[in-house]
Formats: C-alpha cells, structure tokens, sequence
C-alpha cells in the first residue's frame, strides 16, 4: 500500500503517465471497431462475441461480435469486430490505487 | 503492413487450435514471449497466424494446457525456398521472367517525332536518321543514349530549328520540335510586285500602303486586273524639254483591297424524296484486317440485309509489332428501309436553297456576307430548281511579281467559281 502511495506521488510530481508509474492498463478506443488493451496479464475468455482481459486493477469485458484478435503479443492485445459494451470488473482483486 | 513483411521474411504457419483450454495455451505462450496474430473463433476451434520459430514452444505449452493443433498452411520466404529447391526449374523461369520484364522494360520501343507549332517543312525521317547515328533507335537502353547530345546534334544538323525536346515515356522516345518562324520574303524594292485582283467584283475599299493605286472605290474589276501597281511613275518631270524621262521606280506594292464579290449557287429538290429508316435489326460481325486482306472472324462480313448502313469500328490496332497493318473491326448493319414521303414546298425549297448553298466555294477568311438572295428558278409538280445568291466582302488583291506577264485567267486564283461575264447578268441587283 506504501509502496503503491509512494509511487503514485512520485509519478505525479515527475508528471509519469499513470500506466507507467502504476502499471494501469492502457485502452484505446477506435470508434467502436478496433480495441488496443496495453498493459494487460492475459485473456481469460475469447469467442467472437465476448472478450475478457486480466490486467492490474481487475477484468475488463468486452462484448460484441465479429471479433478477430488480430494482435496478440505480450505487451498488447488489438481486438477487432463491432464493440458494444465495455465494462470493468474492478471487485475481482483488491485494488487500492485509487 | 511493415509487420506482415516481417512475418513473411520470417515465414508463419496457420495454426488451428482446438480441445482443452485454449485461452490458457494462449496466455501461456504469450508469456512465454510468443506472439500470435489474426485469432479467429470457430466452433470447431481456433485458427491463429504465428512465426514458424515459435513451433517447438508451442508444443510444449499445448501439452501442458490439454490442446492440440494442427499447421494448416505454412507461408512466408523460408517455405517458399524450400518449395523453389524442389522445384528448380520453375523458379529459374520465374526468375527469367522477371530479369527479362525489366530488360525488355528499359529499352526503348518506339520513337516518334512531333512538330510542336509551326508547319512542319523538315521531314521525320531526317530527324530519326539523325536521332539514330547519335544512339537514340530503336532497341537501344533508355540509359545508352544522352538526350543533350542528340539535341544539340539535331539543332546543328537543321539550322531551322528552333527547339528540340526528347520525352521518354516508359518505352517510348518522343522528339519533339519547332521550327523558326523565318521571315517573309524580303520586301520593298528587291521583288516588285503589283497587287492584282483574284476575283471579279466592284472595289468597296481601297488602302494603298506602298505603290500606285489603279483603281478607285465603284470601280469594277476583273480577274487579273492591276489593283495596285508596283511601278511608280515619277510625276512633274513629264513634257519638260530637255530633260530625259526619268525611269519609274519599281516597288513591291502592299495595301488592301476589298470588293464585293458574287457567288452563285443553283440547286434542286424533288417533292418525292425516298427516304431510308432503320427497321431496328442489327447484325454484327468482327473483322481481322492485315496487308490488305479482309478475314471474317466472327458472323458475316456480307450484309445479310439488301438495304443497310454499315458501320465500322477499329476495336484493335498493333503498333509496330507488324510490319504491315493489322486491324480488327466490329462491323454493325443495320437494316434500313425504303420509304417514299411528299415534301411540302416550303421544305423542299429549304432543301434546294441547302443544295445550292453547299455548292457554292468555301468563303475566305475575314470574308463577310453582305445580302443573301434565294430565288426560284422553275417550279413544276416534280420538283424545284433554286439559285442562290451572295453578295460577299472580302480582299481580292494578291501579289504579283512584275513584270507582269500576260497570263491567261485563272491563273491568279484557280479555285475561283464565279462565272465569267457573270457580273453583266447580275446587274439588276447593283
């Protein structure tokens, strides 16, 4: 928790983007066709409706269809398809960062 | 797109994936520094695009996490090798394929020649001849010629150019060039010349620049008459005893001359015309047309109806590959029918007016129409006759070189049409 707290003031007074200094996920939204999830731990679930990536702060679901994984490496996951809902699962790990 | 060329030079396999958990065969190999691409799900199971280095890993991590796969296809440069070694002969020939494409691509094909502007008085051919001995042919490599030294050698091989280009465009070579406007003919004094009339008619206007006039405005004047004469008679020194006549100066003569000049033209239309309409069957055929010879290809090159229009399209036509002219048409008959139909005065008048108008000689430039008289000649039930008339203004002096010779009419203009004594008959419309 210290360690978490420390690292949160010393990435804001040297302005380090929060991914950086807290290992956050990093997600990017292109419309609602393509999905880069950066920072990520793994997928849990993959069909072409409904996508679930682990990272730092818990799980992230994506639901849709159509989807390709057209990227899967270890830094990022790109994910296209038509994207409809995204929603964070936040109480699957005790996460106090915030 | 820089990745996909990377996965080629490192050649990929399709994989499809199926049985156990394969999120956890994923995951695993993720972590285990593998990367995959294009993931797609199938009901049956999964296919994935991954380097062909990552294999060995992954049938570790495929045990481990219950999966099998299979490789579905292998692609990228290394299978396509290993294809070409058990297939020599093929990749020479496409590797003969490609050296020969770019050969045959960087020489030159064609080279042509193009006047820009002016007329053209030096001919093509000289032109290639001397394009030719400095290296630009045909066959040569658009880098073993240099276009400065082939322009510079045309410009001191013709002092009449002006300018020269060389454009090379793929495997054509175009010279293109201008000749020098030179200047006309040397003027006052060295060519006398009188200004005579080309055509009948009455002189309207009269500008006299250098030279005598010898005509006046109302005057009429034919074919060949001085207008403008280039011998000029020195005046005052006439009659004075004792002194000799001075010789007359000869001068080129220059000014304008315009008169009104008559056109006539007679016509006829007939009040039962046949006409020809399109009956709205159509036969095509397709012709091959080489050294002068006609080869049916398709369908019949012979009408198949008596009354027809013909109508011939070049669909194709090589160039420089024969040596003689080879061409494919696409022929369309179209059957026409005969129709008889009564015209009413009114348009077979228009018609005959139009006939006679079509007779009539093509107008100068700067010619300007000044009345225009139809009038009928005869009129039975058959048909009618018209005369069409015009009263035209325009320059009617060239120049003549002196001395004058005598020549006979026509010489002066032979394209003139207007009728000899034909100003005496028209004398009710002056």
């Amino acid at each position: 928790m210290a360690k978490k707290r420390v690292c949160r003031f010393l990435g804001e007074f040297f302005e380090i983007p929060r991914e950086v200094a807290l290992g956050l996920p990093r997600i990017v939204l292109r419309g609602c066709e393509q999905l880069t999830v950066e920072n990520y731990e793994g997928v849990r679930v993959y069909t072409p409706e409904k996508l679930i990536v682990e990272t730092a702060v818990g799980e992230i679901e994506i639901t849709g269809k159509d989807f390709i994984l057209r990227s899967l490496r270890q830094e990022e996951v790109v994910l296209e398809g038509k994207i409809s809902a995204l929603k964070f699962w936040f109480g699957y790990k005790e996460y106090n960062a915030f | 797109m820089l990745s996909k060329i990377l996965a080629f030079w490192q050649g990929y396999v399709i994989l499809f994936v199926w049985g156990g958990n394969p999120e956890e065969f994923f995951s695993l190999a993720v972590k285990e520094g593998v990367f995959f691409w294009d993931l797609r799900r199938f009901p049956e199971g999964l296919t994935v695009k991954v380097p062909a280095l990552f294999l060995k890993k992954l049938r570790g991590i495929a045990r481990a996490s219950g999966c099998r796969f299979q490789i579905q296809e292998k692609q990228g440069l290394p299978f396509l090798c290993f294809y070409l070694r058990k297939r020599r002969l093929f990749g020479a020939g496409a590797l003969f394929f490609c050296a020969f494409l770019y050969l045959a691509s960087s020489l030159l094909w064609f080279v042509e020649v193009e006047a820009v502007g002016n007329a053209c008085f030096i001919s093509p051919k000289e032109i290639l001849t001397v394009a030719a001995e400095k290296g630009l042919k045909r066959g040569v490599l658009k880098a073993g010629f240099d276009p400065a030294t082939v322009t510079s050698a045309l410009l001191a091989a013709f002092p009449s150019l002006a300018w020269v280009g060389i454009e090379v465009r793929g495997t054509k070579a175009k010279i293109k060039f201008t000749e020098q406007l030179l200047p006309p003919p040397k003027a006052n004094g060295e060519n006398p010349a009188n200004i005579v009339a080309t055509k009948d008619g009455v002189i309207e206007e009269i500008l006299v620049f250098t030279g005598e006039a010898r005509v006046k405005v109302g005057d009429t004047v034919q074919e060949g008459e001085v207008l403008i004469s280039g011998e000029i008679q020195p005046q005052g020194t006439e009659g004075v005893p004792g002194q000799e006549k001075p010789s007359p100066l000869y001068v080129r003569a220059q000014g304008i001359v315009k008169a009104r000049v008559w056109y006539e033209g007679e016509g006829e239309a007939t009040f039962l015309i046949e006409e020809k309409e399109p009956t709205g069957r159509v036969a095509k055929a397709f012709l091959l047309f080489k050294g002068g010879k006609e080869f049916c290809l398709w369908g019949s090159c012979v009408s198949p109806y008596p009354v027809f229009q013909e109508e011939r399209k070049v669909l194709f036509t090589p160039r420089g590959i024969f040596k003689e002219t080879v061409s494919l048409f696409k022929i369309t008959y179209t059957e026409l029918e005969k129709k008889e139909r009564f015209l009413t005065f009114e348009e077979a008048y228009q018609k005959a007016v139009a006939v006679a108008s079509e007779l009539l000689p093509p107008l100068p430039a700067g010619a300007r129409v000044l009345t225009q008289r139809e009038e009928v000649l005869t009129r039975d039930h058959r048909g009618i006759r018209v005369r069409v008339l015009w009263e035209v203004l325009e320059e009617i002096g060239v120049s003549f070189p002196l001395p004058l010779e005598k020549k006979s009419k026509g010489e002066y203009n032979k394209v003139t049409k207007v009728k000899r004594g034909f100003l005496n008959s028209i004398g009710r419309y002056l």
